[in-house]
């Protein structure tokens, strides 16, 4: 039984690593729920307008402040790079971030003081009821409950087979990954571990969602696959303006086609691929 | 959202089209392989992008030698835009190769906005003449790919005019993969001849990928965007019309906004509902179900989203001085996806 103990202790350490919690954020509502909620809280025009206004006031700045921490994230990046690190100018690299940070976190903290400013104390305080509701239902902290749940039923399964004169290696053995997922994160594939353990031990919760036992009724004609190919082909549009520029992906073709054609090469470096036909 | 918004402000201004057309040679690459460089002369090449670039997405020029002449995240005006193109067009005349030493230019905004200049990268690199192309997409193999269209439509039901703006138009492709094709066909043979409900994974794919709107707004992909999803009822159900044929039909209704984590204090407010009915066909390889061959799907249905981010413009454009942020959107009205299968195209990973 120690090994199994062993691995529960474990369990229960990585769930206790995970709990993490924002102290501050049930004082200010954020103006997402504000907007959410804003007819049965009965909003009324002007404090609209004044909401919208601190969120613009705050866009206005925010560009230009993420955009400072980024650069200087990147210029501590450079200093770090270099073999032999210059440790006072890495220091002074970070105090810039970290005051960029503070810039960022300041702008953010100022919008929704002004925010709950423009609320009325009843108002506030539905909502900031309804936030901590919400916020409890999708909050880590509730996962944590769901999974200690489960491990303690694991723990009670493991229990029942062990005194049943059974040993559920294959039990032990797959929850020897859980400590790990939770060190990094991985709730969700923890949790599947957890589910996979309960079904070895024949405890497994019904599935959330249960499929309809009859089909829904399909429509009264179905089209054929040259019809859906045919409506398919009909919404694509082919003369779009971003399509014109014929981009190439590869750097190197563009170098090579830049000292044949001589001309300067453009690049455009983004996070997905816009293009031809991908969303971006 | 700063592709999007490039796409839209910069590289749909027939001005700006003309001139690329004209005077450059365009390539896109992707800001995560600039980010970490691979090796070889190609890998080089990006570190030299990394080492010079003022942030993660933008727009660079660079000499035939590979030598970074300047960058620019935005600009203060469209004319802007075209007066950074000439600025270019100039340094490229003085300094088309690596025979002297080149300054990398950066600004945030051009032309007032400048950082400092990055000093200039020693030596010249040798490109080799044959090499495997790191900018190809890859796709893993058995995937099969998918492209889709959706349209928002007017009162009469018809798609709306202006493609440039993908509250309006997109088009995106995805790949179902190998293990998906066959864990339908698994089903598929289980029902028999009766009706039943596809996998929730592959019916989740297909939803996913019908939405108006850029990346940012894509209501199911939590972990992807950092949207919370609120709602993703999603019912799609099959029979078989032959020995390789399935019908679909179904039907979609999912809710996000943006998650609390995911605003990264720019202050984004987002909400993206869309509700669809779904009518497709399905062709696998053979009798065994094993590879799907064909699959086409029609989706018709109603979409909300609003963003609440970037410029007001009246025109409905991007403002090309606030690119990161880009444009407030207001959209409610039916829409219509389409989604067809291809083959052939990206090369495949084992």
């Amino acid at each position: 039984m120690k090994y199994m103990r062993s691995f529960l202790l474990l369990a229960f350490v990585a769930l206790g690593a995970n709990a993490q919690e924002d102290p501050l954020s049930e004082h200010l509502v954020p103006p997402q729920v504000v907007m959410q909620k804003a007819v049965e809280v009965g909003i009324t025009d002007e404090q609209r307008d004044a909401i919208r206004d601190a969120i613009d006031k705050a866009h206005e700045q925010s560009s230009e402040k993420q955009m400072a921490l980024q650069v200087a994230v990147e210029a501590l990046g450079q200093i770090l790079h270099n073999h032999k690190i210059d440790e006072p100018k890495a220091i002074e690299g970070l105090d810039i971030v970290v005051d960029a940070e503070r810039a960022v976190k300041q702008l953010h903290l100022q919008m929704l003081i002004q925010v709950n400013n423009i609320l009325t104390a009843t108002q506030r305080n539905t909502l900031r009821q309804f936030h901590v509701t919400q916020r409890e239902q999708h909050d880590p902290r509730s996962m944590e409950k769901r999974l200690t749940a489960k491990v303690k039923r694991v723990q009670e399964g493991v229990q029942a087979k062990s005194q049943a004169g059974e040993q559920p290696f294959e039990v032990v053995k797959l929850m020897q990954r859980f400590p790990k997922l939770m060190e990094l994160g991985k709730h969700a594939e923890a949790e599947t571990v957890l589910d996979k353990a309960l079904e070895l031990l024949g405890e497994e919760d019904a599935p959330e969602e249960d499929a309809p036992e009859e089909a829904p009724e399909p429509p009264t004609s179905f089209k054929s696959t040259e019809e859906l190919e045919s409506e398919v082909a009909a919404l694509r549009v082919e003369d779009v303006a971003w399509r014109k520029i014929e981009w190439k992906t590869c750097l190197l073709q563009g170098l090579k086609a830049s000292q044949v054609e001589k001309k300067p090469i453009i690049l455009w470096v983004f996070i997905d691929r816009p293009v031809d036909d991908k969303r971006c | 959202m700063f592709a999007g918004a490039a796409r839209e402000a910069v590289f749909s201004n027939s001005d700006v089209i003309a001139r690329i057309e004209r005077e450059f040679i365009p390539v896109a690459l992707k800001a995560g392989m600039v980010r970490n460089p691979p090796s070889g002369v190609e890998g080089q090449l990006y570190q030299e992008l990394k080492r010079t670039q003022p942030v993660t997405q933008g727009i660079c020029t660079m000499n035939s030698s590979g030598k970074v002449l300047a960058w620019s995240v935005m600009f203060d005006g469209n004319e802007s835009v075209l007066g950074f193109l000439d600025h270019v067009a100039d340094r490229f005349e003085e300094t088309p190769d690596a025979a002297k030493p080149v300054m990398a230019e950066r600004f945030m905004r051009f032309p007032v906005h400048k950082l400092d200049d990055m000093p200039n990268r020693e030596g010249e690199l040798e490109f080799p003449l044959e090499h495997e192309c790191l900018g190809d997409l890859p796709r893993p193999k058995g995937s099969i790919l998918t492209k889709v269209v959706g349209r928002a439509l007017d009162a009469n039901g018809l798609p709306l005019s202006n493609a440039r703006v993908q509250e309006n138009y997109i088009e995106d492709r995805f790949s179902v993969p190998l293990s998906f094709q066959q864990t339908l066909g698994d089903a598929a043979k289980a029902a028999g001849g009766d009706a039943f409900r596809i996998p929730n994974a592959f019916a989740r794919l297909l939803v996913q990928n019908a939405y108006l709107g850029m990346l940012d707004v894509m209501p199911i992909g939590d972990a992807l965007i950092r949207a919370k999803t609120t709602k993703a009822d999603i019912v799609l159900w099959a029979r078989r019309t032959g020995e390789t044929q399935l019908q679909i039909w179904g039907t979609s209704d999912v809710s996000a906004h943006q998650d609390e984590r995911g605003n990264r204090g720019d202050s984004r407010i987002w909400e993206h509902d869309i509700t669809l009915e779904w009518q497709g066909a399905i062709e696998f390889n053979d009798d065994d179900h094993s590879a799907i061959s064909k699959l086409t799907f029609i989706a018709v249905g109603s979409e909300r989203l609003s963003w609440n981010r970037g410029s007001d413009q009246e025109d409905g454009l991007q403002n090309v001085a606030d690119l990161p942020a880009g444009r407030r959107i207001d959209f409610q009205g039916k829409v219509r996806y389409g989604m067809m299968s291809e083959t052939g195209e990206a090369y495949e990973l084992n």
